[in-house]
């Protein structure tokens, strides 16, 4: 699904990525796992084509295209999605309005028939009832005002709406309580589907008791240092960061 | 609230006292034969008699402005001498001993010690009493440097290439009318340079005084920082109490070559007239700054004095990357008139620049922001910030907000601000409650909203402004 | 009739003999007007009240007083108002019959010339010489079109007085004037609609238009003022309100087309109490020049004001934007509030704006803001990453930006008309 090789970027002339590698088959999911500042929201912002993250190197195969070229839209309508560990929050554009323009375009670039009102309607309902977020929500401006965790929530039920094939949560435990971080997991875990892939990236170990990933990878440095099964997590909670140093 | 006030104008003015030395004084009035006298008398070389011809022909073309939100009787030129200098400078005072005592008693009563002393507090002045300067201290320590601070009369011989190039290069002669006038006339100053990569090793401070009756003061500050280099300025200035108001109009350029940095400070006191309004100074200045490439210029000024204050220290933003700040705070009171604020013109690209203005209104003074923000096409990533707010002491004083923003460039960023407050009732009463008594509670008041500009001053600088604020307001609430 | 104006040679000008001029409880204030407007210099960047516009037109000459009427075409952009008690202006001359309406009780409309003369003593009040606008000096001089528009007390009108105001049809360069004076009862109140359009010509057209509102103890107006003319079209025009005690003015202006839109808005306190909501939106294109102007006076003791004006300056059209609160000496617990937003959105829009405060009391609350900015990167990233193409992001955000202002008006048919306006206006730009 994901092939990364080998990926150089920098933001304003400073090296950031340094040479990421690391592959993604269908129904995978991937923990990302570093110290702060190394690297793991730039990674998400170079997948999604964030605009002044230039890459200098290395390719990024999303099922089996380049996408290095393509806009951000462009990105998500080909079914990338990525959670932001702070979404910006929209005074003035509602929630529905935004939801209904992101479902139009995705749709459209899929060839369906776009959504009519109603079953809009019905759905977004729907979606927000899963992840506990009150149907007022969509009559506000995006992000708005909200809470931290209810940011996160607007966020994951984006994802459940969009139906994206490769999902990247950036953070999305931080700042959550428990019944939150279930909330937001059980949103996660109900939409894995034996296709649909995941990159988590968290800097506790806490959220992968909810989301049990395939493999966890350590970035430090904006480098992929080590990998390896779940263990790895319970493995790096323990011996805490500097332990990589030593690595 | 309001007897209080009423009885509270009272303060005298400190700095108040005339000197009694002889001096040579021009006759009142303006015409060519002045500025030729004015020329031959520095022994001026030609080219800058010239300079000053053409300043004067443009001069008198112009007409003096009044858009601002002032109030006083045109100016007669006829009734002011252009000229004055204390005698005994004649004989050219080579070091501080040969200078007049009674002018050092002066400074001393100002507070101005030129003594050794002086080494301590690292802080070196030049002294302009009316025209002339009398005293630079500490010319050899900063000569160690490779720094030249005198007065411009002396750089007009000794570096007339740096005078030739830079004079007029930031203000022209025709820039404004006063500016225009003091092309023409100015009398001295004070000049500055910094050698390129130059940290200046202390404080280089100038006190202005104005002592002779009727006469205008028209000095001139060139402040040239080369590449790379530091220099931190202060301005101070002072005049007698008179029945009649005294002219002054200034002009300082300052340039800021690429990477280099200017903090220009300035305590202005000049007498502000009594408290029916009678005499006190018409101030009329123009200050600007140019800054290459990633320099910087900061204006900070605490301006306290003059019955009319006319002056918007300003910065060009040339150079990309360059910053240009400005902090003021302006106190009026009596019948005190300021019109006052900056203009930050962004030429170059991520140009940046900050004002915080603090104008603080009492007895029946009227005082006026007035600022202008420009991005220009090619200011791509440029940002102004700016924060504007008026304290107003009793009712029957003005405060205004004049700001002019003009913006060409979609990826430039202005943000301005304003708001009025008062001193209240409320805080006051809580003040008193607490055991603190009004005059007191007022001062601290007023030194809370000025923080954000004492900040930025130099730290003996703050002292003196906080001060001053302190002397400028008793009386002014109750 | 062909009353001829030569903006080059002001002085020859003399007052036109009308049914109005020999009125003589308005001969002075209209000879005063003449004398202002022949004094002053003609509108040019040297003069601080138009420092910001291209006023070179005015140099091209003669103009002819606009006289004639036509059938009225075809209204655009439509607008459907239940119920609206509609006027027609066309060339600045008023198109209905009066007589023809059918109005509600307690509401009354006329020609000035019809009212007594105490009621033309004030409206001589309202055309006191303008220091800052000599073009409305000149349509104070000369305006033959004055139509009064009046409430009893104790009156709520439901339906909305609608005025449309059409230049069309005109060969040569023409000066179309016009005034409307509102006059509303104690506590009472009224809505208007005020649309002015134009059809695109090659002559020179300027439009001087004055609205005047006169509103007594606790009255309460809605007020909309949208200007959609066409590229051609010059307007410069007034929004003068008094507030006695109580009354509360609720006004909205939208400034979208025309080649030049010069707007003046006047708000005076006089009574108690009073207050004023102004906002405005202008959405200047192509080489459009749109200027408002706003002056509101605190001048008695316990007034509030709120004003918030927003901008998107698009291609190579430039905005002008100057909000003045005075708060006069005694005019205490004054508290008034003023903001202004703008976006530029290429390299040759420009923008100018300019606050300001002028302020004699000192027990008052008085603040005001002005940013100009850019669409926010971050922002549109966001919608980017919700498959949403950059150029539906920027225009998304830009409908955002003035949403706030069109959320706070509060008549449905007005909303939706406004609506419909924007969403033109956003298919239009980039
Ligand atoms: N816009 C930027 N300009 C310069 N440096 C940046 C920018 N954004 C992030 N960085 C730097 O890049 C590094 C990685 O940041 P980030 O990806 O946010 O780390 P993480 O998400 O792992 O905490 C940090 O050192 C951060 O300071
Ligand atoms: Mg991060």
């Amino acid at each position: 699904m994901l092939k990364i090789n080998n990926l150089h970027a920098k933001v304003e002339d400073k090296d950031i990525l340094k040479g990421l590698s690391l592959e993604i088959k269908p129904g995978e999911v991937h923990a990302i796992m570093g110290p702060n500042g190394s690297g793991k929201s730039t990674f998400g912002y170079v997948l999604s084509g964030r605009e002044g993250y230039e890459v200098t190197d290395g390719e990024i195969e999303f099922e089996g295209k380049n996408i290095l070229e393509l806009e951000a839209d462009e990105r998500a309508k080909e079914g990338l999605f990525l959670a932001f560990q702070y979404p910006v929050e929209i005074p003035g554009v509602s929630n529905m309005e935004f939801l209904k323009a992101s479902i139009d375009a995705t749709r459209e670039y899929q060839g369906k028939e776009p959504l009519d009102a109603v079953s809009f309607m019905k759905l977004a309902r729907e979606k927000c009832q899963q992840v506990n977020l009150d149907q007022n929500f969509l009559k506000r401006g995006v992000n708005e005002g909200f809470s931290g965790g209810e940011k996160k929530r607007n966020e994951i039920m984006q994802m459940m709406l969009l139906e994206p094939k490769l999902c990247i949560l950036d953070e999305t435990d931080s700042g959550l309580d428990i019944d939150a971080l279930q909330v937001v997991a059980d949103g996660v875990n109900a939409c894995r589907d034996g296709n649909r892939s995941f990159i988590v990236v968290t800097h506790y170990q806490r959220l992968l008791d909810y989301i049990v990933p395939d493999y966890v990878h350590v970035l430090s440095n904006g480098k992929i240092i080590k990998s390896g099964g779940k263990e790895l997590a319970l493995e790096l909670e323990e011996k805490g960061y500097s332990w990589i140093d030593k690595l | 609230m309001s007897e209080v006030i009423d009885q509270y104008v009272k303060t005298e003015y400190e700095a108040g006292f005339v000197t009694d030395i002889e001096s040579e004084t021009l006759p009142p009035g303006l015409n060519e034969e002045v500025i030729r006298f004015i020329s031959a008398k520095k022994n001026e070389p030609e080219w800058l008699l010239d300079w000053r011809l053409k300043a004067y022909r443009q001069f008198v073309e112009m007409e003096e402005p009044e858009w601002a939100h002032l109030n006083y009787p045109k100016i007669d030129l006829n009734e002011v001498s252009f000229y004055s200098a204390p005698k005994s400078i004649n004989d050219a005072p080579k070091s501080l001993d040969e200078v007049d005592p009674e002018l050092i008693e002066t400074y001393n009563k100002l507070g101005i010690p030129l003594h050794e002393q002086e080494v301590l507090a690292g802080v070196a002045v030049d002294v302009v009493f009316d025209s002339v300067s009398v005293a630079t201290t500490f010319k050899e320590k900063l000569a160690e440097a490779g720094v030249i601070f005198c007065p411009i009369s002396e750089a007009v011989h000794q570096y007339p290439e740096l005078i030739q190039k830079y004079l007029g290069s930031v203000v022209p002669q025709k820039d404004n009318y006063f500016a225009a006038l003091n092309s023409a006339v100015f009398s001295d100053g004070s000049f500055v340079y910094i050698p390129k990569g130059v940290r200046c090793p202390m404080e280089l401070s100038t006190y202005f005084r104005i002592n002779e009756a009727k006469t205008g003061q028209f000095e001139r500050t060139l402040i040239i920082a080369d590449e790379g280099s530091h220099v931190s300025y202060l301005e101070g200035c002072t005049a007698p109490m008179r029945d009649e108001n005294q002219l002054h109009a200034a002009v300082v350029e300052l340039v800021a070559l690429d990477k280099a940095n200017i903090k220009y400070s300035t305590v202005q006191n000049w007498y502000p007239g009594d408290e029916n309004g009678k005499g006190g100074i018409y101030n009329f200045v123009t200050k600007r700054g140019i800054c290459h490439d990633n320099a910087k210029i900061s204006w900070t000024q605490v301006e306290t004095g003059s019955a009319i204050t006319w002056k918007y220290p300003s910065v060009v933003l040339r150079g990309n990357n360059s910053v240009g700040e400005f902090y003021s705070v302006a106190l009026t009171r009596n019948y005190q008139q300021a019109d006052t604020g900056t203009k930050m013109i962004h030429l170059g690209k991520n140009t940046k620049s900050t004002i915080i203005s603090k104008g603080i209104s009492a007895g029946k003074s009227q005082n006026a922001y007035r600022g202008l923000v420009r991005m220009s096409p090619r200011a791509d990533g440029a940002r102004n910030y700016t924060q504007c707010d008026s304290l107003l002491i009793g009712d029957q004083c003005g405060a205004h907000t004049f700001p002019y923003i003009e913006s060409k460039h979609p990826n430039a960023i202005v943000e301005h601000e304003a708001t009025t407050s008062k001193v209240s009732d409320d805080q006051l009463f809580l003040c008193q409650q607490r055991g603190i008594d009004t005059e007191k509670a007022v001062s601290m008041i007023v030194n809370g909203f000025c923080k954000e500009v004492f900040k930025e001053l130099p730290m003996e600088f703050a002292v003196e402004a906080g001060k001053l604020l302190e002397v400028s307001l008793e009386g002014s609430v109750g | 009739m062909n009353y001829q104006i030569d903006l080059q040679n002001r002085e020859q000008l003399s007052l036109n003999s009308s049914e109005l001029s020999d009125i003589k409880e308005l001969y002075q204030q209209r000879n005063d007007s003449l004398d202002a407007f022949k004094q002053a210099s003609l509108p040019s960047r040297k003069v601080e009240h138009w420092k910001y516009n291209d006023m070179t037109f005015l140099k091209e000459g003669e103009f002819e007083l606009a006289t004639q009427t036509r059938p009225m075409p075809t209204s655009y952009p439509a607008i459907a108002i239940e119920d609206a008690i509609e006027l027609h202006f066309n060339n600045g001359v008023l198109a209905n019959d009066l007589a023809a309406l059918d109005l509600p009780q307690g509401l009354r409309i006329r020609k000035l010339q019809e009212c007594s003369a105490d009621k033309i003593s004030l409206l001589a009040k309202m055309n006191q010489v303008n220091e800052k606008n000599m073009l409305l000096n000149l349509n104070q001089a000369l305006c033959d079109n004055i139509i009064v528009i009046e409430t009893l007390d104790n009156v709520q009108l439901n339906q909305m007085i609608y005025i449309k105001h059409l230049t069309s049809d005109l060969q040569n360069n023409a000066i179309a004037s016009s005034q409307i004076f509102v006059m509303v009862g104690r506590s009472s109140e009224l809505s208007i609609l005020e649309q002015f359009e134009s059809e695109l010509t090659n002559a020179i057209t300027l439009s001087l238009q004055q609205s005047f509102f006169q509103l007594s103890e606790n009255s309460h107006v809605k007020h909309y003022r949208l200007n959609v003319e066409k590229d051609s079209a010059h307007q410069v025009g007034q929004v003068k309100a008094t507030l006695e005690k109580d009354a509360v003015f609720d006004s909205f202006y939208l400034g979208l087309g025309s080649k030049l839109n010069r707007t003046d808005i006047d708000i005076l306190h006089q009574g108690n109490n009073a207050h004023v909501e102004l906002n405005g939106i202008y959405l200047p294109a192509n080489e459009q020049r749109i200027d408002y102007h706003s002056n509101i006076e605190h001048q008695v003791p316990h007034c509030t004001s709120n004003e918030i004006f927003r901008g998107i300056i698009a291609d190579k059209s430039s905005a002008v934007f100057n909000g003045k609160i005075h708060i006069f000496k005694d005019a205490q617990k004054s508290d008034a509030f003023l903001n202004n937003k703008n976006l530029l959105l290429t390299n040759q829009a420009e923008v100018n704006t300019k606050p300001e405060l002028e302020i004699y009391a000192d027990d008052v609350k008085c603040a005001h803001g002005a940013t100009v900015a850019q669409l926010d990167d971050k922002s549109v990233y966001y919608l980017q990453t919700r498959g949403i193409n950059k150029k539906r992001a920027r225009k998304m955000l830009s409908i955002a930006f003035i949403q706030e202002l069109v959320n706070k008006v509060k008549q449905d048919a007005v909303r939706k008309h406004l609506v419909s306006l924007l969403d033109d206006y956003m298919s239009h730009i980039d």
